[in-house]
């Protein structure tokens, strides 16, 4: 995950097959971040270039998706921000975006809920995606909602990463802009790192789908 | 004549005839003729303005029209901006749709669906349109994004980047009455790096051209041409270099 492995211009078009007409109507439409055109000097003078793993990624997604949904609507799946503000638990139980147990774990720590609001929804997916994958004890998940409700709004819908490390079988749980720069003992053992833009793009399909 | 809107709730018209002034607010409509200055922030349904006027705020219409002068200090944004005159926005501007006889200057970026420029347009940062018909100049200090952009070209324009799916830039025809206006002998373009599709390109000197489909005409001279489908090239153009390449 090097941030600068960087793909130019005209190795993106060729690898991905696009034309510059859908790169510049994409950018236009916020589906590539303005900070992803990265300005480089080269021989033919000013170049753009792009961080590889991220723009590869995104153009993937949206010829997989873009045929089922507008721009508009795939703009607002990359946006980090959501237009669903909340539901409520019963409908997101029904439309199974999350089971009842990572709900009922939820509960357990945040009291009981008739509507969650979309952070909220977001932090039972990540729960319970980690649970099932079997990377996160109960307690750790508890540990998680507790992180996620009191730390998650002060990114302001900035993107950021969730990791756990786990040291002699005590876990710490946090939640960063960037895990990128950080180093622990050798002790130490990262469980994961979870970058919550993928997530909340999940979460976000599944959502718009079931609504359709 | 001093008049204040009402910042929040029902709001009702605000008319200046004459020399006014303003404290700015939420208002219906606004309606100007003579001089006015607003001073501070104005959200209105409709802003129309016979002469000059200042708003040394953020102006926020559903539709914006002036013949005249009309200067936001700040950002302006709303539904469409038709302007004969003059139009001086110092922060961003964000329209559906633009529509401009005479000279629009934007310290900021311009975002809009639709523009139609006669005369000048300025930005001093990224502009990007659906569709952009421009006849005249433009000046952008940035990249200019536009899924179709028509330029005929009257005095002298620049831009950084001139980007998107079909860019057509021809020589204004000496007919028009701004040719006769801008007195230049004809008009010509000059960016860094032109980007799209389909590129037809008239008097246009750059460093760089890239498309699908790229027509070189008459009065260019360009750096690097690279095409994938097709390289047209008119025998009066300069082309230093051309590839055709893969993607």
């Amino acid at each position: 995950m090097n941030e600068e492995d960087l793909i130019s211009k005209k190795e993106l078009l060729e690898l991905t097959g696009i034309s510059y007409g859908q790169l510049y109507r994409w950018k236009r439409k916020n589906l590539i971040p303005e900070e992803w055109f990265v300005r480089k000097s080269a021989f033919t003078g000013q170049e753009t270039f792009f961080p590889k793993d991220k723009i590869l990624q995104r153009i993937e997604r949206i010829k997989n998706m873009k045929d089922g949904l507008s721009l508009d609507e795939l703009a607002d799946v990359f946006s980090p921000s959501s237009n669903i503000q909340s539901m409520s638990s019963a409908q997101l139980i029904e439309r199974n975006i999350v089971t009842s147990i990572s709900l009922a774990l939820f509960e357990e720590v945040a009291g009981r809920q008739e509507t969650l609001s979309f952070d909220d929804i977001l932090t039972v997916y990540v729960l319970q995606k980690l649970l099932q994958g079997g990377d996160m004890t109960r307690d750790e998940g508890k540990m998680l909602i507790a992180v996620m409700r009191e730390h998650y709004g002060a990114f302001a819908s900035k993107p950021c990463e969730l990791a756990l490390v786990r040291k002699m079988g005590v876990p710490l749980l946090f939640l960063a802009e960037s895990a990128e720069q950080i180093y622990f003992d050798k002790d130490a053992k990262w469980i994961f790192r979870l970058p919550l833009a993928a997530s909340i793009e999940e979460l976000k399909l599944k959502l718009n789908e079931t609504e359709a | 004549m001093n008049i204040n809107g009402n910042p929040n709730g029902t709001s009702g018209d605000l008319k200046m005839t004459g020399n006014g002034q303003s404290g700015g607010g939420a208002f219906r409509n606004v309606k100007i003729m003579g001089d006015a200055i607003i001073h501070a922030d104005t959200e209105c349904e409709m802003f129309k303005c016979l002469g000059n006027s200042e708003v040394k705020g953020v102006l926020q219409a559903g539709s914006v029209s002036c013949t005249g002068t009309l200067k936001v200090a700040g950002s302006a944004s709303g539904g469409s901006f038709r302007t004969q005159g003059e139009l001086r926005i110092g922060g961003d501007l964000s329209a559906q749709s633009v529509s401009i006889s005479g000279v629009m200057s934007v310290d900021g970026r311009v975002s809009a669906e639709k523009a139609k420029i006669t005369g000048e347009l300025r930005a001093n940062a990224d502009c990007q349109m659906e569709e952009l018909v421009v006849r005249g100049m433009v000046d952008v200090n940035g990249m200019l994004n536009a899924e179709q952009a028509d330029f005929k070209l009257h005095g002298h324009s620049r831009l950084r980047e001139l980007v998107g799916s079909r860019i057509t830039v021809k020589k204004g025809s000496g007919m028009s009455l701004f040719g006769k206006l801008f007195m230049g002998p004809d008009g010509m373009l000059t960016a860094e790096t032109i980007e799209g599709d389909t590129v037809e390109l008239e008097n246009t000197k750059a460093a760089v051209v890239r498309g699908r489909s790229v027509t070189i005409g008459a009065g260019c001279s360009i750096g690097l041409v690279e095409y994938k489908d097709e390289l047209k090239q008119d025998p009066e153009a300069v082309v230093s270099q051309s590839a055709k390449t893969e993607w």
